[in-house]
């Protein structure tokens, strides 16, 4: 219901437009402009008030968080195990269009309430995505999800090499399966030059004898 | 007071002025978007993803953001979002392109966050541009060498928009924090929380969340700026000196923080184009 709402705030907004640009003379278009400003002022006093998002008509409320360096953060980390068994870092593409951070947080949200066939569709998927990557990477081309424009592409919101990708001996042999993990840290400790402690989830494929 | 009133609102939204602002912000607007939907050439594959990522996304959600359609009628609707860019940066049925560039830029621009999200769907620099082509798909199109009202109140719409995207964030820190927010240590711990949480940490975030003298005057440097941007709306040195310190305020927190400020480009509708 809350979304209808909220989608139903913008589509008074391209009503409200339309409106002026049907009106023909100055006159009436003036008082129809007047009214889709005043309405847009009233959706954003609505939004700053009370906090609630209505994008596009954001309150932009991000740095205004709460941050505390001692709190425990984690997020969902995937790595992936070449067929030599060494394991590396997933590329920070394999989950394009998601930005790789938004992939993290997606897998956070799904992967504790799926059985386990479908964390298996889950990894399957990434799995295939990383080898993709791989194979591209290994031949000297981009990642299809860095864009068209090459080095002028916007990335993903986050500068892109603050994740780690493979080096060239990571690229070098295929994919054969992936691991999820959680990530475990505090701000003070990375501070200190502490690494983050990661904790296995599940591995797709299953390795022999484990379930399903 | 109330003719006075009256005059200020007709003065700022409707004063005659020249089409270079409006060409400006259509074309900043476009060019904005196009650059980041070349940047996101897979966005409608998201749709063929497994439906096991899709179940946390509920049906009045999906509906919100048009979200249903197959992957074919995606892609070919993303197709037709790029020549709508192209054809309102070359002029051609600049207002019927620009319109619909908007509405499918609302519903692509959801599918990069619309499976999660903690704060708002920001939408990673599509905000500002939508809302651009939205403005300007409702205006008369621009008349070189008129000076008219229809070339003023999109500008200062388009204006009003990029200058929320400032004011907002200090009323929320404001609220959330009251003036402690300008504190170093509020600073310093966003930057900390923030940076750490990525593989590698940001290059200056450690030597600046060491220092109580740049947390400090970089939480004042930014409430203050935040809170005083609405005189860029009205006073053409104010816009400049924001539009400069917004470009060093966001290559700072790239450098802090990681994160780019993908609308950057929008900055540029702030200054002053028009000419009464």
């Amino acid at each position: 219901m809350t979304d209808l709402l909220r989608a139903g705030s913008l589509a008074v907004f391209i009503g409200l437009g339309l409106w002026a640009a049907a009106a023909r003379d100055e006159s009436r278009r003036r008082r129809a402009v007047s009214v889709l400003i005043g309405y847009v002022l009233l959706v954003f006093a609505a939004v700053a008030a009370t906090g609630r998002d209505d994008w596009p008509f954001s309150a932009y409320r991000l740095y205004a968080k709460h941050y505390d360096p001692t709190d425990v953060y984690s997020r969902i980390e995937a790595r992936v195990v070449d067929d030599s068994g060494r394991e590396w870092p997933i590329d920070p593409y394999a989950g394009s269009p998601l930005p790789h951070i938004i992939v993290s947080m997606v897998l956070d949200g799904r992967l504790r309430s799926l059985d386990d066939q479908g964390q298996d569709r889950v990894g399957a998927f990434l799995l295939a995505r990383a080898e993709e990557v791989r194979r591209r990477r290994a031949e000297g081309r981009r990642a299809s999800g860095e864009g068209r424009l090459g080095p002028f592409s916007a990335p993903h919101g986050i500068l892109p090499w603050l994740f780690d990708r493979a080096p060239p001996e990571g690229l070098a042999r295929p994919y054969r399966a992936i691991r999820f993990y959680r990530a475990h840290w505090r701000g003070v400790d990375r501070w200190q030059g502490r690494p983050r402690e990661l904790t296995l989830l599940f591995e797709y494929p299953r390795p022999e004898g484990a379930a399903p | 007071m109330r003719a006075k009133s009256s005059d200020a609102w007709n003065d700022f939204w409707f004063r005659p002025v020249d089409d270079r602002g409006l060409v400006v912000a259509r074309t900043v607007s476009a060019a904005t978007a196009l650059w980041l939907v070349l940047s996101r050439p897979d966005l409608p594959s998201l749709v063929a993803w497994p439906r096991e990522l899709w179940s946390g996304v509920s049906p009045s959600l999906a509906a919100r953001y048009l979200i249903g359609a197959p992957l074919w009628a995606e892609q070919a609707a993303f197709v037709l979002l790029h020549v709508a860019l192209v054809a309102v940066l070359a002029g051609a049925w600049p207002r019927v392109a620009a319109f619909v560039s908007a509405l499918l830029l609302y519903h692509f621009a959801s599918f990069e966050e619309v499976m999660w999200h903690s704060v708002g769907p920001y939408f990673r620099g599509f905000t500002l541009p939508l809302l651009g082509l939205f403005v300007v798909s409702f205006a008369p199109s621009p008349k070189r060498g008129v000076r008219s009202a229809d070339h003023r109140w999109p500008v200062a719409l388009v204006q009003v928009f990029v200058v929320l995207h400032y004011l907002l964030p200090a009323w929320a820190k404001l609220t959330t924090h009251g003036l402690d927010w300008a504190s170093g240590a509020v600073v310093r711990d966003a930057i900390v929380a923030t940076a750490t949480a990525m593989d590698q940490v940001p290059p200056a975030a450690y030597r600046v969340a060491a220092s109580p003298f740049l947390c400090g005057l970089i939480g004042v440097v930014t409430l203050g700026m935040e809170l005083l941007s609405p005189l860029a709306l009205v006073s053409r040195p104010a816009a400049i000196v924001l539009v400069a310190l917004a470009v060093v305020g966001h290559v700072g927190i790239a450098a802090t923080m990681g994160a780019v400020f993908l609308a950057l480009p929008m900055l540029v509708v702030l200054l002053p184009w028009e000419r009464a």
